[in-house]
């Protein structure tokens, strides 16, 4: 193999200069001449029925040009799996975020004081709060039309659980729970919509996540064709998976208002307003019963977890399917039982974040395998490597690990050892004097990678070149930040032997881009790059047959520095002059490239089958220092090995570990919403808390792992979600051996870690 | 009294304006001279996103009065690069792979100038107080503090 | 619509003083961290004031001055001025790690001492220390100037004793004798830009192994920061060395409850109150014995 010119290597993000010099537009940066600002106003309480609108004062105010609800929109619901979203509420009001009436003014100022003038007259009803209460008989039905508040229940069985139960010599069972989380990408959410340009009914500009998943959005509230609306996606401060229904909704609300008045609509969320209004990752309720004999072999596991979705279905289905998958870890159980659940309540409703169904599910199973090692006397590491997957081990769902390297041993002793694991596990096992004391944990994982089961898995490019050598490359999955341009852009010039500069990687535009799914489930690499690869690949062909006419070579060509070469290393023609040739004889150099990933299968009534057509493996280890005297936790080194595959950008894998990393901090230790019966009171970053630099761990290393999965472009599988799955359970299993205190309740704030227990203000 | 105005120097160049009281700054760089790139992440202080420098000190633009900068100087980071010529700090964000989103970059690159204005040798604390006002949900801070740390590095050999 | 408000910026103490005497509404504003945020958030605030008073050129409320007997830390001295203060650093530490602790850099640089003291929140952090410190503030009216001691400040939550005509125009705090001892602790949810959960202040006077005079002052505990007269009272005119640290935190916490009551938050304030009192008292402990 020669070497690598343009992929596993730490290129500079193709988009960086625009955004450190301020010149890279976001949502809200965004002006169009007559350009009318928007403003939603929402329900004052989770649950209520709407008995009057009052819109007359606010349409008289100046500046105003309409005033809508409801009843003004053509088609008022919307979803990507179960359609039932309002863009408006109608009648009633399901969750403290849902708008009941919206305006745009010629001002911001009008738009805002304008809503204030909206009297809405509502009769409260009673909520539905927590999955416990949801899941009562006698529970009230929180979605019209339904029978119960069950939004989707996910069986897996494997075995036989009571059988593999008496088995054992040992059956641990404890509850964990998880709370609900805020993306808090530090853009607010921001669309603006054109009415009528260029041929479409509305164009639509923005923070979107899945401009595709938009585009169904607002086709069905238009009533329209889908080739009418079109979507272009601007930077995205940060999504994390957060900015798919929410910004859909927003682009429904701008895209009625803006046909209304014939203007562009601009709807820029404030803080709050993205709190209070946006979907968060689900807080999960998990009750695991294991057996496992006295060497620490599992025998079998019985799991149920029930996850809150909140007042809309959204992502729920998909979100406990990943769970379901994943709620053993990475472990060979015989025997196993697993439910995953969503039920419907009057919460905001909860969909997509980094990480989707697992990091809920491994916080509890990782935190019960320190738990079970600790019962049995085992240390950690030894009751892992006890059960752990190997190469060919049948996972939950029966699917055998033979087509890719099941690398946990290697994970694990690397992630271990950067950390110096043993000696500070063996040190911080003896009394520590100080009221301050140390503790380390740490915790690993398998993950599918891609969509799995969820749904089609394919996905598009464009590569097009132009006749001075240059290429444009459009992608069907989008930039979130995350680094994809970089990353496609240098799978092409790699696959073209062209420098970097010579690519213009466009922004996703669903006009022109492939339609290729959403950009989630960390599959952009795998599945986005090899649609990449695949249309240089088709061009390469066209290029060899004009080869053969033009330059009377058809051996091998070899494409590197901006040039073909014969195979014997002689010089054919430089890319440009070839692209410049290749026009004026007619010769069409751009190609779609089509990617579609291998098949999978499962069984919705047994949970067996093949779920995902590969996965990855990481390890992360935190060491922390508690503060016995006051529950202050600071997480002082971490260390995360991660088996990517291959590192298209080893710069950026780096970056989104050390992102995941301190997210899956900021859940273990200090986010929360502050919920009150529905109600949000931690609305803007002065409560709502994320950690800031000084929380970050003083080291994280970052370690890449590297066994390439015939699956992937180069090898290259993910690392966006598996990077901050991992965090809130070595942070945990830390506290624990720091304090001799297991806490099974995120997040490990002040008070839980001080007295055992959280308190809270009844109100 | 109610519409103020205001003259005061913008990245080197002499600005005049007229504002209401309540006006924020914040509002003034976006809306009255279109220099976008600093932003609005949560309005009260709490995020760093519209952090500006303001005769030398950060401040987060969201929380002045543009009625107070009379007479002052502002720097954006539009202002950071002469012509092509980027600052070193934006060079080694870059460099670094600093940047994901990069909402929270121009903040970022701000505090960061502030500090490397007073201190050409900053100890890896003093930067990370530099920035403890600016939250970035994307990059785990390490990229950052290192970008920085090289800046300083190669400013203070300069 | 919300009213037009107008904003006034003076250079003379004494117009400004005329402006407030003659509109009650005019409502001072100095680095804004606080006010900026209420006018945000309060959908009242506007209506409620006239308008927009910058004191930040008085130049009578600006700068650290050292006096023969007292040091002067005038109103506008912001939070980073007093980090960087090295008489502050070492005469009056505990209000520069108070200082420290505020927000973020961008907070701090704007953010003034007479600001964070006039909100008056209950997790105000400077406020302990000034009253550990046993600061006066000098308050002016076009009418006169009046001392009000910093521990009689602030009246309730948000509430102080400075009338609409006044300004605050600085603290003065002795100079402490030679052998004081301080100490700052807090307690937040994340290492910066938090909201203070518990602080601590202590100041004592050292003298022959002797404790000659003490404050202590936590912050966040009760509805405003007071010197806890009980707690004082067993570690005043005692011998150092016979300071029990455990049992003097035990009182503290007792003495929070003797003021507020048993509230949601009371099983954590409790113990956490008793960590601060016990670590600045061992750590007085550790200063007594080195000397
Ligand atoms: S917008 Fe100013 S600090 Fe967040
Ligand atoms: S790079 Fe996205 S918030 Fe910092």
């Amino acid at each position: 193999m020669p070497e690598k010119k343009q992929v596993n290597k730490s290129k500079k993000r193709v988009d960086a200069r625009a955004k450190v010099t301020g010149k890279a537009k976001f949502g809200a940066d965004l002006k169009f001449h007559n350009m009318l600002y928007g403003q939603v106003v929402r329900t004052e309480y989770p649950h209520a029925k709407i008995i009057n609108i009052n819109k007359s004062k606010a349409e008289e105010y100046p500046g105003v040009e309409v005033v809508m609800t409801a009843e003004d929109i053509p088609n008022n619901l919307f979803g990507v799996i179960i359609e039932n979203q309002q863009v408006l509420a109608e009648d009633r009001v399901l969750y403290i975020g849902d708008g009941v009436a919206m305006l745009a003014a010629r001002s911001k100022k009008a738009a805002r004081e304008a809503a204030k003038l909206i009297e809405v007259e509502y009769e409260e009803l009673p909520g539905v709060y927590g999955v416990e209460e949801a899941r009562q008989a006698d529970s009230p039905v929180v979605m019209p039309g339904e029978e119960n508040n069950q939004v989707i229940h996910h069986p897996l069985r494997k075995g036989d659980v009571s059988e593999g139960l008496t088995e054992a010599d040992i059956v641990m069972e404890r509850k964990y729970t998880t709370q609900f989380v805020e993306h808090a990408y530090i853009e607010p959410e921001a669309v603006t919509v054109v009415p009528e340009e260029r041929n479409t009914l509305v164009t639509v500009y923005g923070a979107v996540q899945n401009p595709n998943a938009t585009r169904d959005a607002v086709a069905n509230v238009l009533d329209c064709d889908l080739s009418k609306v079109r979507i272009i996606q601007d930077n995205m401060g940060g999504s994390f998976g957060g900015k798919d229904e929410n910004i859909s909704a927003m682009a429904c609300r701008a895209a009625v208002m803006a046909l209304a008045t014939n203007k562009p609509v601009q709807l820029v969320n404030s803080r709050e307003e993205s709190i209070i209004e946006s979907y968060k990752r689900h807080p999960y309720t998990m009750n695991y019963k294991i057996g496992a004999k006295d060497d620490g072999e599992l025998v079998a596991m019985e799991i149920e977890a029930v996850a809150d979705s909140g007042a809309y279905a959204c992502q729920t289905p998909f979100v406990t399917w990943r769970s379901v998958v994943q709620a053993t870890g990475p472990y060979e159980v015989p025997n196993v039982k697993t439910d995953t659940y969503g039920f419907y309540t009057n919460s905001p409703y909860t969909g997509a974040m980094r990480g989707y169904g697992s990091p809920p599910v491994i916080f509890a199973q990782e935190s019960m395998m320190d738990e079970l090692a600790a019962e049995l006397d085992l240390t950690p590491a030894e009751i892992r490597r006890k059960n752990m997957f190997k190469n060919n081990s049948r996972t939950a769902s029966n699917q055998k690990l033979d087509n890719h390297e099941v690398s946990l041993t290697e994970v694990m002793d690397k992630a271990l050892s950067a950390i110096d694991y043993h000696d500070k596990y063996e040190k911080y096992n003896q009394p520590q004097d100080s009221t301050i004391k140390r503790g380390i944990g740490f915790a690993i994982s398998y993950r599918g990678v891609s969509l799995g089961a969820e749904a089609i898995d394919a996905a598009g490019a464009i590569v097009s070149v132009q006749k001075d050598g240059s290429i444009i490359l459009y992608s069907g999955l989008a930039e979130n930040g995350q680094g994809l341009k970089t990353v496609f852009s240098q799978i092409a010039a790699e696959e073209l032997g062209v420098s970097l500069e010579r690519i213009t990687h466009m922004e996703t535009d669903t006009s022109v881009s492939p339609e290729s799914g959403s950009t989630v489930a960390s599959r952009s690499t795998l599945v986005g790059g090899s649609a990449v690869k695949k249309a240089a690949e088709n061009i390469k062909t066209v290029i060899a047959e004009f080869v053969a006419e033009e330059y009377d070579y058809s051996g091998k060509i070899i494409y590197r520095d901006d040039a073909l070469y014969t195979k014997e290393g002689e010089r054919i023609v430089a890319f440009p002059e070839l692209a410049a040739t290749a026009f004026h004889n007619g010769v069409f150099l751009s190609s779609y490239g089509w990617y579609k990933a291998p098949g999978i299968s499962w069984d919705e009534e047994t949970g067996q089958g093949r779920p995902y057509f590969t996965y990855v493996y990481g390890c992360q280890a935190a060491e922390v220092e508690v503060d016995t005297g006051t529950g202050e936790v600071k997480v002082v080194n971490m260390s995360a090995a991660h088996d990517v595959g291959k590192a298209i950008n080893p710069a950026n894998v780096r970056g989104q570990i050390y992102g995941g990393a301190v997210m899956a901090l900021g859940h273990a230790l200090m986010e929360d919403l502050g919920f009150s019966k529905g109600f949000i009171k931690h609305t803007n970053f002065d409560e709502y808390l994320i950690p800031t630099v000084k929380d970050a761990p003083e080291n994280i290393e970052a370690i890449i792992v590297e066994n390439p999965d015939p699956a992937g472009p180069y090898g290259a599988k993910s690392i966006g979600e598996p990077a901050m799955e991992l965090g809130g359970a070595a942070i945990n299993n830390a506290i624990a051996q720091a304090t001799g205190r297991r806490l099974r309740d995120l997040p490990l704030n002040l008070e839980r870690v001080l007295l055992g227990r959280n308190l809270s203000k009844e109100d | 009294m109610s519409e103020i105005k205001v003259e005061f120097t913008l990245n080197d160049n002499k600005e005049s304006v007229v504002v209401p009281a309540e006006e924020r700054l914040l509002d003034t760089l976006r809306e009255r001279f279109d220099l976008t790139g600093t932003k609005e992440g949560c309005g009260v202080g709490e995020c760093g996103a519209c952090t500006v420098i303001l005769d030398g000190e950060a401040v987060n633009s969201c929380l002045v009065p543009t009625a107070q900068v009379d007479g002052r100087q502002v720097r954006t980071v539009e202002g950071l690069a002469e012509g092509d010529e980027l600052d070193p700090l934006q060079q080694s964000f870059i460099d670094h792979q600093a940047v994901q989103c990069g909402f929270c970059t121009p903040g970022m690159l701000m505090s960061a100038r502030a500090l490397l204005d007073k201190n050409t040798s900053p100890t890896e604390e003093e930067i990370k107080t530099a920035l403890d006002g600016n939250l970035c949900r994307c990059t785990g801070y390490k990229q950052i503090v290192d970008a920085v740390e090289a800046a300083a590095k190669k400013e203070e050999r300069e | 619509m919300k009213k037009d408000i107008s904003f006034y910026h003076c250079e003379e103490l004494d117009a400004a003083l005329k402006l407030l005497a003659e509109d009650n509404n005019l409502k001072p504003i100095a680095g804004g961290t606080d006010l900026m945020v209420e006018m945000r958030n309060d959908e009242n605030f506007q209506e409620n004031i006239s308008g927009l008073l910058d004191i930040t050129a008085l130049e009578e409320l600006q700068g650290i001055t050292v006096k023969e007997n007292h040091i002067n830390i005038g109103a506008l001295v912001t939070h980073q001025e007093i980090v960087n203060s090295e008489v502050l650093q070492e005469k009056y530490s505990a209000l520069v790690a108070a200082a420290a602790a505020i927000g973020s850099t961008q907070i701090r640089n704007r953010g003034t001492i007479g600001g964070n003291v006039c909100n008056a929140a209950a997790c105000a952090d400077t406020l302990g220390p000034l009253i550990a410190f046993e600061a006066d503030a000098l308050l002016e009216s076009y009418a006169g100037e009046r001392v009000v001691p910093a521990a009689d400040l602030v009246t309730r939550p948000y509430q102080t004793v400075i009338r609409d005509d006044e300004l605050l125009k600085c603290f003065r705090l002795p100079l402490p004798a030679a052998d004081t001892f301080s100490n700052f602790q807090k307690i937040g949810r994340r290492q910066a830009l938090a909201i203070t959960r518990i602080s601590l202040a202590l100041v004592a006077q050292i003298a022959d192994g002797m404790v000659k005079q003490v404050k202590v002052v936590p912050g966040s505990t009760t509805p405003v920061p007071e010197p806890f007269a009980g707690v004082e009272a067993r570690i005043r005119d005692r011998k150092i060395a016979d300071l029990k640290p455990a049992e003097i935190a035990a009182a503290a916490s007792e003495e929070m409850v003797s003021i507020t009551g048993e509230r949601w938050s009371t099983p954590y304030k409790k113990p956490a109150l008793e960590t601060l009192v016990t670590r600045a008292l061992v750590q007085l402990k550790e200063v007594a014995d080195n000397e």
